[in-house]
């Protein structure tokens, strides 16, 4: 019955059989190896974004308005802008034609131009 | 036993050829059963190793990313977001010496006295709850100071950054995370599924609003404000204050009364405000042209109720100067004349009757009479006997001076999505409009000189009413308000504020109205928040704004100059 099962193949089968064995060893032990690996990972992704969260929170705490506000008047005397010193770009590309022109240019934009430069 | 000998007894007659074979045979057999047993092993090897992982929880030390979106203002600073603690308790049975763990943990708890620590580590019983909610560096210092008997439970907060600001609208979550109020109740599913929610709040513009409108509230000992600032164009709703405020991370221990949130969910009788609505529908339904005269001399009588002006006329005025001078006389006049449905019509098209659309559960439905009355009609005209929200107000007064569509207001960035536009008033009301309330403003007569916020055109009006009192009106506590729009010519943003309860003060004559309450508010806010709006100021001089904003007020102006002779 078991005639076709000589030495060798005996041979052949057991070293077959130890490498597979040995190979699937191999292979689990790198696999929950990266596994483990994989979750630290995968942990520590989640802790960053959970810092990330906590320092976003931490940044709208601490630049309420109300806050930066109370802190820029205490250390820096700032105020509210008046509206005579905000220019928009169309007026000052008017007082810019104007200086080019040698003459024409709008007067009351140029004036406030030398009021802001006034300033620095 | 009988087998046993049987079998030896064979073997003793089995050759030596023969038992070679035997011998061959069963090494063979061992040898294959051996291999079976390994190919097996092998097999199992193999499955075992292909299966999926088993995780390990326990390995899992870092604590998941918070599930609940965030809430974030219109430049994405945060309002809201869920972060992961731990709820330190202590198990005084375990502590060998209370002495020194109170050391330890008055170091991580600076927050706690050291006698509190104490007085808890020594109480009888197996549990006392040191901090309901610490940070997870807390809980771990407290792990490494190695203080036995104290544990940590881990969960997720919800945390309000910005505390007070905006807390009506950001609202609240309860133990289980689930919204409860305000935008975390109205868009909790959203929410729920790990979206980010952004709303159209600047949280910058709002605390400006709300600064603006405490400081008149302290100043005028009131008791209570509302701010609106609405984007005419969009809907977007970029402030919305209630005050009093409340601390949204401490929300239990809030005041019922700061809870409450006056912009949306009260409702008031905004006054004079209604004006501007009122004169809108005259003109729009052709009732009325801006120039015609209105008798406000004569006195007027509903039923057995006078209707009054707070400045008596001596003269006849037209259409706009019954709005500068905001005449109550002349205002009725102009409702009787338009009749009750008309006046419901233009009221239900810009949503003044119907339940406040918004994104949170805080919400109301006006207050108007049931039957429309010759009285109602009269009185309606000057913002009496109808009570609205503010944020109602705000969307009409943006529906009047924008296109003449209906606006409505949303809290989430980019606003309601409209599928057509809902025609309410035609671009000659509009322009009427836009010029009557500049003229409010800028006039000597206009109410609302104090909100005149130079360079940025703004115009308005104001409005002063009663507060009820037990069926009927007290004549000492007022509803003080302003609505303004700006630029004037052209306007981008809506402003209301309102104060509630305001005292008379020495420095305004005992006056509490909304041009001597609301008004100021409104100019200061402007100027501190048009930058931040991009809104740039504009040349009120300039011919094109002069002609766009031109209403004739001759009367007025005739005054005017006997005055000055």
């Amino acid at each position: 019955m078991l005639k076709f099962i000589n030495t060798k193949t005996v041979i052949i089968g057991a070293v077959a059989v130890i490498c597979a064995g040995i190979g699937a060893y191999v292979v689990k032990t790198t696999s929950s190896e990266r596994n483990q690996e994989l979750q630290q990972i995968t942990n520590k992704i989640n802790e960053e974004k959970n810092r990330i969260t906590v320092l976003e929170a931490d940044w709208s705490y601490l630049t309420r308005p109300s806050r930066i506000q109370h802190l820029s008047r205490e250390m820096l005397s700032f105020a509210p802008i008046e509206a005579k010193r905000i220019l928009t770009l169309d007026a000052l590309e008017g007082a810019k034609g104007g200086s080019n022109g040698g003459s024409g240019g709008n007067d009351s934009t140029l004036l406030q131009i030398k009021e802001i430069k006034g300033l620095e | 036993m009988r087998i046993w000998r049987n079998i030896g007894k064979r073997l003793a007659q089995v050759p030596v050829a023969d038992a070679k074979n035997v011998a061959r045979g069963r090494l063979i057999f061992a040898t294959a059963f051996g291999a079976a047993c390994f190919i097996l092993i092998g097999v199992q090897v193999i499955i075992l190793s292909a299966a999926q992982p088993n995780t390990n929880h326990r390995l899992n030390t870092a604590i998941d990313t918070a599930p609940r979106g965030k809430i974030l203002d219109r430049n994405g600073r945060v309002l809201a977001t869920s972060l992961p603690a731990y709820r330190l308790y202590a198990d005084p049975a375990e502590i060998m010496n209370p002495y020194e763990a109170t050391l330890k943990l008055s170091q991580i708890l600076p927050t706690m006295t050291e006698e509190d620590i104490y007085s808890k580590l020594t109480k009888k019983g197996r549990f006392v709850e040191l901090s309901w909610r610490v940070s997870p560096a807390t809980y771990s210092k407290a792990l490494e100071h190695g203080v036995v008997g104290v544990y940590g439970q881990k969960r997720i907060t919800r945390v309000y950054p910005q505390k007070e600001e905006a807390a009506h609208i950001v609202g609240i979550v309860n133990k289980d995370n689930k919204g409860i109020a305000g935008i975390e109740a109205g868009m909790n599913e959203t929410l729920a599924r790990g979206e980010d929610v952004h709303l159209s709040i600047d949280i910058t513009v709002q605390s400006i609003l709300r600064e603006e409108i405490e400081e008149q509230m302290a100043k005028f000992e009131a008791i209570g404000g509302a701010g609106i600032v609405l984007d005419v164009e969009t809907g977007e709703l970029i402030a919305l204050a209630s005050l009093p405020q409340y601390d949204a991370n401490y929300f239990s221990d809030a005041d019922p009364d700061a809870k409450f949130n006056r912009a949306t969910k009260g409702v008031y009788e905004l006054g004079s405000t209604f004006k501007i609505i009122n004169t809108a529908m005259a003109l729009d339904s052709k009732t009325f042209k801006i120039g015609d005269i209105i008798d406000v001399v004569s006195p007027l009588w509903v039923g057995r109720f006078p209707i009054r002006d707070f400045h008596k006329e001596t003269k006849s005025l037209n259409v706009a100067e019954v709005m500068v001078v905001s005449s109550n006389v002349g205002s009725a006049r102009i409702a009787d004349e338009m009749g009750a449905e008309v006046q419901r019509k233009y009221l239900d098209n810009l949503g003044l009757t119907s339940r406040l659309a918004l994104e949170i559960p805080e919400v109301s439905t006006p207050l108007f009479p049931a039957t429309w009355r010759r009285s109602s009609v009269m009185t309606i005209a000057y913002g009496h006997g109808i009570s609205v929200t503010p944020t109602h107000l705000a969307a009409a007064i943006a529906t009047v001076v924008g296109d003449g569509t209906r606006v409505y207001p949303s809290l989430l960035k980019g606003g309601v999505v409209k599928d057509f536009d809902e025609h309410v008033f035609d671009e000659k009301t509009v322009h009427a409009s836009r010029a009557m309330m500049r003229a409010v403003i800028t006039h000597d007569r206009g109410t609302g000189k104090k909100a005149n916020a130079k360079g940025y055109i703004v115009g308005g009006k104001t409005g002063t009413s009663e507060k009820h009192k037990d069926g009927g009106y007290d004549k000492n506590v007022n509803i003080a308000s302003f609505v303004a729009s700006f630029p004037s010519h052209d306007p981008r943003y809506i402003v209301v504020v309102m104060v509630d309860a305001p005292k008379g003060q020495k420095f305004s004559y005992g006056y509490s109205t909304g041009g001597w309450v609301a008004a100021p508010a409104v100019r200061r806010f402007i100027v501190r928040a048009a930058p931040l709006l991009n809104v740039p100021p504009s040349d009120e001089n300039s011919p094109e704004i002069r002609q766009l904003l031109a209403v004739d007020l001759p009367q007025l102006n005739a005054e005017k100059q006997n005055v000055s002779f």
